[in-house]
């Protein structure tokens, strides 16, 4: 009989003869976790292995040297009829008259006392324990989606830059959040004529309060604050000029100044 | 010498069985019990034997019988307590004309049998929310021995900016990580930790890997853990597994991923993460691929929102319990460890023990480990399965050897292979040959 064993991992099926002669069969073994050709024959190869025919043997004794336990070794009478080393697998006490008892073992073959460990080495075949790897992990399994909670990838979430060129104390437009947005790094940029010569301020508003002032220093081109303003869904974000500083209007005209948002979403239950 | 030359042997050893009944904690209800001729015990390697036993009428011991009472079968000339098994079924001629008729027929199976009254039980107990549904003695397990795991290094923070959200100059790049913060991150304190510090090229090693734990207390409610990966990894919350992470050649730290559950219970939980540096194409000299883990973890303390206040743990530079806002010293690393942290087979064994222990399953039971366990990763659980059929999983996959001592409530567990001493290869067994024999029977299978 030729044993066939069908080994499917990450990307293909391998298949992995014993090299038996005669009716075919064929066994399917999963290696999901494996990512190479030569891991999976490498798989089959120990598993077609296990795949032997398996002698079982009874014994009924009149008498015996010992009382067997089982597990150990014993030499009886094997397929062949020549004798052979064995492990006791099982074995049955027959209580007769008188209360006499007689043990009758059942062996295993070496053959079928090598499948557990063969099976064994096969597992740790599949994923080595060089550097850490922990057999059997897979990271093939998707994420589940659980609804009303966040789960998956967070998308980021988009807050217009604010821009105002002709720098001077002015409100800016409104913005609305959509949803729970978390704004976790503000940035000024200043371009133009060249940086002003005085600190600048700029005021970030949620809702009409300042909560945030951030404060282009003079000769500057950019500064940054990190977070956070928090938004609930329906907060309205809007930006200001707050303050030139001892700069000089007219000199002002020729600079562009901008805010930038970087944001996260912000709320711990999702409707789906 | 062939089977059959010598029919009867020279010399001929005479053993007795002795029947005891015994209530389920042992008590002696009758001892010396008559027993009909024909009556049997048998002893299965890695399984629950049985017995089928007859008591005569008129017997001692006749009218004691009822399911859930032991049988103790002690064997004479030294031999001792051989086989104690639980009544499962009671067969009882209780009229007939012929009063010899009237006997008692109990049969069961080896007391290790008690094992299928007991259920794999989730690490964290019945009642405990999340809970896994399959039992993973490796990195996940919290009853892990994590106390000589050490502090993280950590690597810088996830944002850069001229000042920090308290006003202060944002603190000095610490190096490799700074400043590459994920898309969608909400944090703006989290910083990045590894095992180990980066090399000179401010890289860690192509597949070096970092296991991570902690302690977690929660109040009853929503828990959302943020995470992300230098390159690509898992994250574990009491023993299951919430995040598996991306498939290489895939990373996944240029994005914050989210692990929202609805309900968590409260007290401590453990939080595992186990990740891994990969390859960098077009990058042969492995320059500038540092590994990293970060995570943020939220409850909805004072509102539903991902705000500060409602922060319970983040990952970060250790500057100490008195700085909630800033610390992330309560994390602990493995780093590259010789083999994938896990347990021995005794020691998983135990674990469920103590689980169903607690629930009064299972009294007086005890684990003895014999031999030379190896600490392994790869036992696992179903949980709800019975701990009896779990037991034969164990032996069926090659992990260990088990069997229930016949005197006493002991479940002794050896490598796989181990009981008895077949495995040693004996160089004189006794042989079951020639004059001791009545018959030889072989089955083969294909």
């Amino acid at each position: 009989m030729e044993t066939v064993v069908r080994v499917e991992n990450t990307e293909r099926f391998v298949d992995v003869s014993d090299g038996g002669t005669g009716w075919k069969r064929a066994v399917a073994w999963s290696a999901t976790d494996v990512p190479t050709t030569d891991g999976a024959t490498q798989i089959g190869a120990a598993a077609a292995a296990t795949f032997g025919v398996r002698d079982s043997v009874k014994v009924t004794a009149e008498d015996y040297p010992v009382w067997l336990s089982l597990g150990d070794g014993h030499s009886t009478f094997t397929w062949s009829g020549s004798t052979g080393l064995q492990r006791a697998s099982a074995r049955t006490v027959e209580i007769g008259d008188g209360a006499v008892a007689r043990v009758s073992p059942t062996f295993q073959s070496p053959d079928e006392q090598s499948d557990a460990r063969i099976l064994l080495a096969v597992k740790r075949i599949a994923t080595g324990l060089a550097g850490g790897r922990s057999a059997g992990v897979s990271v093939s399994v998707p994420r589940e989606l659980s609804t009303g909670v966040p789960s998956g990838a967070l998308q980021p979430v988009s807050v217009p830059p604010w821009s105002q060129s002709w720098v001077d104390v002015k409100e800016g437009p409104l913005w609305r959040a959509e949803d729970a947005t978390v704004v976790t790094k503000t940035e000024v940029l200043c371009t133009g004529a060249g940086p002003p010569d005085d600190d600048v301020s700029v005021n970030v508003k949620v809702n009409g309060v300042t909560a945030v002032t951030v404060t282009l220093p003079q000769l500057a081109t950019s500064f940054s604050i990190l977070g956070s303003l928090v938004l609930a869904a329906g907060f309205v974000l809007q930006v200001e000029t707050a303050s030139i500083g001892a700069n000089d209007p007219a000199d002002m005209t020729d600079l562009n100044l901008t805010v930038q948002f970087t944001a996260a979403p912000a709320a711990l239950r999702v409707d789906s | 010498m062939g089977l059959g030359a010598t029919r009867w042997p020279a010399v001929v050893t005479i053993r007795t069985v002795t029947v005891d009944l015994l209530d389920v904690n042992e008590s002696t209800l009758e001892s010396g019990v008559k027993i009909a001729p024909g009556g049997t015990y048998s002893e299965q390697l890695n399984d629950a034997g049985s017995f089928d036993v007859t008591i005569p009428y008129g017997a001692a011991g006749h009218d004691d019988v009822d399911v859930g009472i032991l049988a103790r079968f002690t064997v004479s000339g030294g031999i001792g307590v051989d086989f104690t098994g639980r009544v499962d079924q009671v067969d009882k001629v209780v009229a007939s004309k012929d009063k010899a008729r009237r006997q008692v027929r109990i049969q069961g199976r080896d007391w290790v049998s008690e094992w299928d009254d007991a259920l794999v039980t989730p690490p964290m107990g019945i009642g405990s929310l999340p809970h896994t549904k399959i039992v993973r003695w490796d990195w996940t397990h919290p009853e892990l021995d994590t106390s000589a795991w050490t502090e993280p290094v950590y690597l810088g923070s996830l944002f850069t900016a001229d000042l920090d959200p308290l006003g202060a100059p944002a603190g000095p790049s610490p190096g490799a990580k700074d400043g590459w913060d994920p898309k969608g991150w909400p944090d703006t304190f989290t910083g990045w930790i590894w095992g180990d510090a980066v090399d000179g090229n401010d890289s860690h090693p192509v597949d070096d890997v970092c296991y991570f734990h902690l302690t977690l207390p929660t109040a009853d409610g929503l828990l959302v853990p943020i995470t992300t990966i230098d390159d690509t990894g898992q994250v574990a919350f009491d023993g299951a597994i919430i995040d598996a992470g991306q498939t290489p050649p895939a990373v996944q730290w240029t994005q914050a991923w989210a692990s929202g559950m609805r309900a968590v219970t409260s007290g401590d939980h453990t939080v595992r993460v186990r990740a891994e540096n990969r390859a960098v194409a077009g990058n042969p000299s492995n320059l500038g691929n540092p590994a990293a883990f970060a995570a943020v973890i939220y409850q909805p303390n004072v509102s539903e929102l991902m705000e500060f206040d409602n922060v319970i743990a983040r990952t970060g530079a250790n500057t100490g319990a008195s700085d909630d806002l800033t610390d992330g010293g309560q994390w602990r690393a493995l780093h590259n460890p010789a083999s994938p942290p896990g347990f021995d087979a005794p020691t998983a064994i135990q674990t469920q023990l103590d689980l169903v222990q607690a629930d009064g399953f299972l009294p007086d039971w005890t684990v003895n480990a014999i031999g030379t366990h190896t600490v392994r990763d790869d036992i696992t659980a179903t949980v709800n399965d019975t701990l009896l059929s779990w037991l034969r999983q164990l032996a069926e996959r090659g992990i260990c050897d088990w069997r229930a001592r016949p005197g006493e409530r002991v479940l002794d567990v050896w490598p796989a292979g181990e009981r008895g001493d077949f495995y040693t290869t004996p160089g004189s067994p006794p042989a079951w040959t020639g004059a001791h024999l009545s018959q030889v029977d072989v089955t083969r299978r294909r």
